[in-house]
This record gives C-alpha cells, structure tokens and sequence, in this order.
C-alpha cells in the first residue's frame, strides 16, 4: 500500500466510512505521533456537510480517505473543488488490484495491479503505467512499449 | 534582448506627496497586452527600471499605468521621473514581463502590501473583479495620507481591503492573526519594503504553508552578497573557462565569452538564466531556485561562485 506523504503537512483530515474506522485511527495515531494535527471525520451524509468539512480546513492541509471507491470518489472531487491539490488527496486502497491504467492507444481502463508492463484486453498492445493519474479517469496513463 | 517601443507620457497626477501616477501611451503602434501582475522596463539614463502595471488588462486601451515613489538619492530612477519627465515627454519601455502572475487555480487570493509595494496589486484587484473572483487585501501604508489609492480602492473595493493603520508591533500581530487563520484554497501574494515581505514569507513557513502557496513580488535579488570576489568558471560542455570578475556576473562573463546564455529578469527572479553546476561551491542570491534545486543548479544573474566552479550550459 503506498504511503500517505505528507512532507509539506501539518493538518490531515481523514474521511472514513464505519468499516474503516480502526484504520483510520490507526493511521490518525501514527500522523499525530509525528506532530501533525489530526481529524477523523466519519463519511458525511451529505454533500454540503463534506463540502463545510474540507473548506474550513487550514491551508496547507491534506485529505485521507478510507472508504468504498464511489463515496471516496465524492470526497475527492469536493476535496479538489474546494482548492486541495491532487498530491494533497490521499485515496486508502485496501489492496492494490484495483489500480487502473489507461491505454493511450485504445482509451479502455486496465485494471492493473502494479507499475510492471500489461497489455491491453481489448488492443493488446503491451503498455508501460507513467506516473500521470487522471483524477477523472481515476487511472494512470499507461503508454505503449516499443520493441 | 527586448525590443523597445517609444511612449508618450498623456498625464502625471500627483498621488501623495511622494507618489506619481504616470500614464504613457503609443500614437504609432499597437502596445502589448499584458497579465496581472506584469511589469514594464523604463529606459532611464541611469539604466533600466521596472515598474509595475497598475491598469486592469482587461480594459487597457493602448496605454500602461504605473505609480512611482520618489525614492533614495537624487540621481534615481524614481528622482528622475519626479523631477524630468512631465506630460508630452517620451520615454522608452520595454515590452510588461510577468514574474509575478496570478494563480488561477487559486479559490481566493490574500494579498498582503505595504507602503508602494501596493502596485501590482492594484491591476490583480481590477482583473479579479471582473472576473467575479474572490479576494481580499491587507494593506500597511505608513500612514493615511500616504497611501495612495485610498479613496479608489475603498470605493471599487469596499468589502475587500483591510487597512493596517497602527503601529508596528499591533500590526504584526494582526497580520499573524489574518495569516493564521488562511483556509484551505488560499493563495497568497505578497509586495512591499524587504522586511515586511520577509515577514509575511517566513511567518506562513513558521505555519507550515507549503511554499507554492506563497507568492512574492521582488524587485531586487533576496539577498545581496556583499564584497563580491572575482572565481574562475569551467564550462564543462564547452570546453571554455572564464575569470567572473568582482564586479561583473557571470552571466556578463558568458555574453562576453561569446557563450550564449538566455536571460530575462537579471534578479534572480525568473529562473531564465539558469545552469548546471557540476562542481564547486556556490553563493546563491536568487528568490527562485528551491533548496533542493540549488545542489546543482544556479542562477547566472546573480549567484556567484567561490574561488573555481564547474558549470554546465544548455
């Protein structure tokens, strides 16, 4: 599981549903151990709440989100609308098989399960991942091997 | 090197005691468009000065604004404008650069000014308003009488501007209360005398704002380095060396060398003139590299090295 960096960080709020609380305060425990403040929010029930959650952070701050991909994905957006940058957003994945990476070749989203090399299900073109994510795609470009 | 265009001086209104508004346009020719934030380089005869634009870009009809203080010794640049140059007169500029843009991505921009550092913001302001933007200024003249724009500003921005009318240690702390309590979506620009932009910089590192937040307007390089001494340069991808002497950059030293280096704001400021240093120590003196960046890189306008570095030029 890649690790929350939170370097240029001094304020974390995390979102979390039920099913991940003890996570999300494990992972609250370990921030505010290293000096960082810490909020645990458990997932809103509406958009405005989230959205009067995340603007009211401090500047400077940044998001973790443990929850299932649909809700996690709401957070996120409202997270960028409201002004966090994309390296300020933290998605927790359980695992890491549901990394997607997009073909630039074909457009149809891979489901990867790692940076290595795939090939494409529907072109079958052999594709290298970059490191550009699409937060609306919610996929990393993955660009042809040549050779 | 820039072009040039001549432009006429149309009107000169005295602001405050100490501060003109200088209005230039061209009859000939149609001048550049430029962004909030820009600046325009004077031709003086005591070499070239940058001014900020005070107009709204988004109504510019063929003519730059700025706004001098009448600064330091007589034989300024801010003198010479006071004292030479009236309506009617010609000066030339070059084309407005802008090193100091705004953040689109920004959800509210906080400006903090003092004293004439005020400028930039004044075509920031314009822009954003007419764009429906959010923001708000937080302004330290040193006194009312002295803060040019007042009655405009308070007029075109009524809910807007915070006025720090105070003494020293009471706006301090009022500014490290505004600043503290910045919200996520913020940017913040900064413009004023050296010490209160310093200030401002290194108050919001102290509350740990991530520095691409953080937007300072510098005339001058952040620091100067005092008694430069003359060090040796090895131009490793042009199998070259140049002697930098004390008074002289290496910038100069590779224009004159015939090593062709582009280069823009010569402060430290824009980043244009920068190059690989391979080997040797150097004293940084730019407001752009980041520390990380200054292991191997500097920038040729202002840093200098110490007695023999290797560099590397593109």
């Amino acid at each position: 599981m890649t690790e929350f960096r939170i370097d240029n960080i001094s304020h974390v709020v995390i979102f979390t549903t039920q099913s991940y609380l003890s996570q999300a305060n494990d992972s609250a425990r370990k921030q505010t151990k290293v000096g960082h403040k810490c909020e645990v929010v458990i997932m809103p029930n509406t958009i405005d709440e989230a959205r009067q959650i995340l603007t009211r952070q401090p500047l400077g701050s940044g998001v973790l989100i443990y929850g299932e991909e649909d809700s996690s994905q709401v957070i996120e957006h409202l997270a960028l609308s409201a002004g966090f940058s994309k390296h300020e957003i933290w998605i927790n994945k359980s695992s890491v098989d549901n990394m997607r990476g997009f073909c630039s070749q074909c457009h149809l989203i891979n489901e990867i399960s790692s940076f290595e090399f795939f090939e494409c299900e529907n072109c079958h073109i052999k594709l290298q991942p970059s490191n550009h994510y699409s937060t609306y795609h919610r996929a990393y470009l993955a660009y042809p091997v040549i050779n | 090197m820039d072009d040039f265009y001549e432009v006429k001086v149309r009107k000169v209104e005295q602001l405050t005691a100490d501060i003109k508004r200088y209005t230039f346009i061209s009859e000939r020719t149609e001048l550049p468009s430029f962004g909030a934030g820009s600046h325009i380089t004077l031709h003086l005869p005591m070499g070239n000065r940058q001014y900020s634009l005070i107009n709204n870009p988004l109504d510019m009809e063929n003519e730059y604004v700025i706004a001098v203080k009448k600064i330091g010794q007589q034989e300024g640049g801010s003198s010479y404008l006071h004292e030479k140059i009236n309506e009617g007169d010609v000066v030339k500029v070059s084309p407005p650069h802008n090193y100091f843009p705004l953040r689109l991505e920004a959800k509210h921009h906080v400006f903090f000014a003092a004293g004439i550092g005020i400028t930039p913001f004044l075509s920031m302001m314009a822009y954003l308003k007419s764009l429906g933007e959010s923001f708000e200024l937080h302004y330290a003249p040193s006194s009312e009488d002295d803060c040019p724009f007042y009655n405009e500003m308070n007029e075109m921005y009524p809910n807007q501007i915070i006025y720090y009318f105070m003494a020293r240690d009471s706006k301090k702390k009022k500014l490290k209360e505004t600043l503290k309590n910045l919200k996520v979506g913020a940017h913040i620009y900064t413009c004023g005398p050296q010490s209160f932009m310093d200030f401002i910089v290194d108050y919001c590192r102290e509350l740990g704002y991530p520095k691409k937040y953080i937007h300072e307007e510098r005339f001058k390089p952040a620091k100067v380095i005092e008694n430069p001494q003359p060090f040796e340069v090895t131009i490793e991808n042009k199998k070259k060396k140049v002697l930098v002497q004390e008074d002289q950059s290496l910038l100069d030293a590779l224009h004159k060398a015939e090593i062709p280096l582009a280069f823009a704001c010569r402060r430290g400021i824009c980043g244009t003139c920068e190059v690989k240093v391979c080997n040797g120590e150097v004293l940084h003196n730019d407001a752009f590299l980041t520390d990380d960046e200054k292991r191997d890189k500097m920038l040729a306008c202002v840093s200098r090295g110490i007695d023999h570095i290797s560099i590397a030029v593109d």
